[in-house]
Parts: C-alpha cells; sequence; structure tokens
C-alpha cells in the first residue's frame, strides 16, 4: 500500500508529490558531474543544464516567496536565470553547480517541510511583488509554477545524456 | 481550487506544450536522437497516450491504444530509431488529443469524480497504478511523469528545427 493508503489525496499531497518526483529528477541529472558539464550545448536554441538549474530555483523562490518563506537566488542571479534571460555559454557570468544546488535543495526542503503540514494557505489571495505571479491563489500559483517546473526538469535528461556522452560514460 | 482543477491546469499546459513541441514536424523528424540513450519524440509520445490510457481505464472510459502498439511504449522499452516498427507521427498527435479531451472533459464534469474509487483495478492499470491505492494518487503520478516527458520533447524539437537549417 502507498503512503496515502484509501483517502482522497489532499491537495498539499498531490502538490506534495509532484515537488518530490521533480527534486528527484533534478538530484539524479547531475550525479557525478561537475561545474564544466553543466554548460554543455545541445543542438539547437536550448539552453544549458546550469541554466535549465537556475531557471528552477528562481521560480522556486516565487513559490517560497508566495508563502512568505525566505528566498535564496539573489538579484543579480535572478537577472541572468529570469524568463527570457540570454542562453549561458562557455565564459558566461553564472552561478557554480554547487550554489545552484544549494538553493534548490533549501527550497525544497522549505516547501516539502511547509506541504506537509496541510497548510490552509492555499486558498489565500497570491501576493504581489513576486518574481513571477501565476494564478490568484497561492494552489493555483503553484499548480502553474509546479508544471513550469516538471517540464523544465524533464529538459535536464538530455543535457545529462550529452555531459556523459562527452565523459565517455552511460546515463544508465 | 480542488484537485480536479489542478489536475486540469497541468494536463491542459502538457497538452499546450506537447502540441508546440511537435508542430509542422515530419514523421523523419520524430525519430532522430540526441546524443546519448534517450528518447526520440515518437516514443515519448507514445508513452504519453499509454499512461493517458491508463487514467482513462481507471475512470471506466475507453483507451484508444492497441496491445501492440502499447508494448511498443511501455517503461524501459526499446529507444525507436529511423526504421523501426513504431505508430505514426499523425495517429500519436491524434491520440494525444483525443485522450485530452476525454480525460479534460471528465474532470470538468465530474467535480467529485476523483473520490470514487476507480472502476477498474489500479493494480493492474498502465502508468503508476501499481503503487496507488486511489484514483486521485495515480492522476497525480501520472500527470506529473507526464509533465517531464513533455520537457524532454524542447531539446529534439530544437535538434530538428537545427538539421532543417543546416
Amino acid at each position: 500500500m502507498s503512503e496515502f493508503g484509501n483517502m482522497l489525496m489532499d491537495i498539499s499531497q498531490i502538490f506534495s508529490l509532484m515537488l518530490a518526483r521533480n527534486q528527484s529528477g533534478i538530484e539524479a541529472s547531475y550525479v557525478d558531474l561537475e561545474h564544466g558539464e553543466s554548460i554543455l550545448q545541445l543542438p539547437g536554441h536550448s539552453n544549458c543544464m546550469n541554466w535549465v538549474l537556475g531557471h528552477i530555483a528562481v521560480y522556486r523562490d516565487a513559490l517560497l516567496g508566495a508563502i512568505d518563506k525566505q528566498t535564496y537566488m539573489h538579484n543579480k542571479e535572478i537577472g541572468i536565470y529570469g524568463y527570457g534571460s540570454d542562453p549561458i555559454i562557455e565564459g558566461s557570468a553564472c552561478a557554480d553547480l554547487t550554489r545552484l544546488i544549494e538553493a534548490l535543495n533549501r527550497g525544497y526542503s522549505v516547501l516539502h517541510e511547509w506541504l506537509g503540514e496541510y497548510p490552509d494557505y492555499l486558498d489565500n489571495v497570491t501576493p504581489d511583488g513576486l518574481i513571477v505571479r501565476k494564478g490568484e491563489t497561492v494552489g493555483q500559483h503553484f499548480a502553474h509554477l509546479w508544471v513550469h517546473e516538471s517540464i523544465h526538469v524533464g529538459e535536464l535528461s538530455a543535457l545529462r545524456e550529452l555531459a556523459l556522452v562527452k565523459l565517455g560514460k552511460g546515463w544508465k | 481550487m480542488n484537485q480536479s482543477e489542478i489536475f486540469i491546469t497541468i494536463l491542459s499546459r502538457n497538452q499546450e506544450s506537447t502540441l508546440r513541441a511537435i508542430d509542422d514536424l515530419s514523421e523523419t523528424e520524430s525519430v532522430l536522437q540526441l546524443p546519448g540513450s534517450g528518447n526520440c519524440i515518437n516514443w515519448i509520445l507514445g508513452h504519453i497516450v499509454s499512461y493517458r490510457d491508463g487514467m482513462l481505464i481507471d475512470i471506466g472510459l475507453n483507451q484508444y491504444m492497441h496491445a501492440e502498439e502499447l508494448v511498443r511504449y511501455t517503461a524501459g522499452s526499446a529507444p525507436i530509431k529511423a526504421g523501426d516498427i513504431c505508430v505514426d507521427l499523425e495517429r500519436l498527435s491524434k491520440l494525444m488529443t483525443i485522450t485530452f479531451e476525454d480525460l479534460a472533459a471528465w474532470l470538468n464534469s465530474d467535480q467529485n469524480g476523483l473520490q470514487q474509487q476507480p472502476v477498474g483495478d489500479v493494480r493492474d492499470n498502465i502508468g503508476y497504478a501499481g503503487v496507488c491505492d486511489t484514483l486521485t494518487e495515480h492522476f497525480a503520478q501520472n500527470i506529473g511523469h507526464e509533465s517531464i516527458h513533455v520537457g524532454e520533447l524542447n531539446p529534439l524539437r530544437e535538434l530538428a528545427l537545427g538539421l532543417r537549417s543546416k
């Protein structure tokens, strides 16, 4: 039997499940990789792993800000990783991979703990002044940002494959 | 906001992103491979449809993939490469639309449906049914899983467009 037993999952449990799935995908993407591998480019105009991880961290801050928690990305980093920012290529200003991992892990811990408390707060109005505001209520804001995050997590798979090929290793 | 609205929000975004990623691509472009052992667009689309079928079965609706198609796209199945037998892109695109419409209509029409017991046996159906005990959890797992696969389509589209310009 799963941890959810025979009950209707609470909305916070749905978010918690998706957050854990995303975090697991993020962590799997950078195992045994170093900063240099995080800025490798695939063919075409997609973004590198470093940009994708930083972008996810910026949007996690928009989740944290919506529930009045501390955010982790600095203004300069928000400029580098915000929506529509320039691609990061070799030699571009960017955050080190370890710094991005730290920000993502901290954000995950806070969100995971908060969702575990079954907050009523999800029906509250989404506050103004966030980096991005997607939905009138915090629940709507979370739903939109969750799928946004998941889609970017999906982009990490090919970027890890690329790094492993460069390192002469296989994915699995 | 209830559970149905969350699932509709995420499913709709998945559908929009998928259609954008495959817009104007050819059959040949749908089986292009990136470096490494990732999957092509064709495999990802078929895989998503198979998991949507799992949700349709659980709510008592018809599934769309035939058994011989399903086996080509299950978790852990071999990558699809140029020349391999697979479902053509046009059919996969139609199945993406039909399954989305069925799931969205059900979620929109029956706000309490997710509290019902699954019509089928979730343990025997497609996707994460084997590890879920409730319809809500099965939907949460499958739709979250789907979003990540949708993201995998973006670099594959870039690959196809990049090759066109050469």
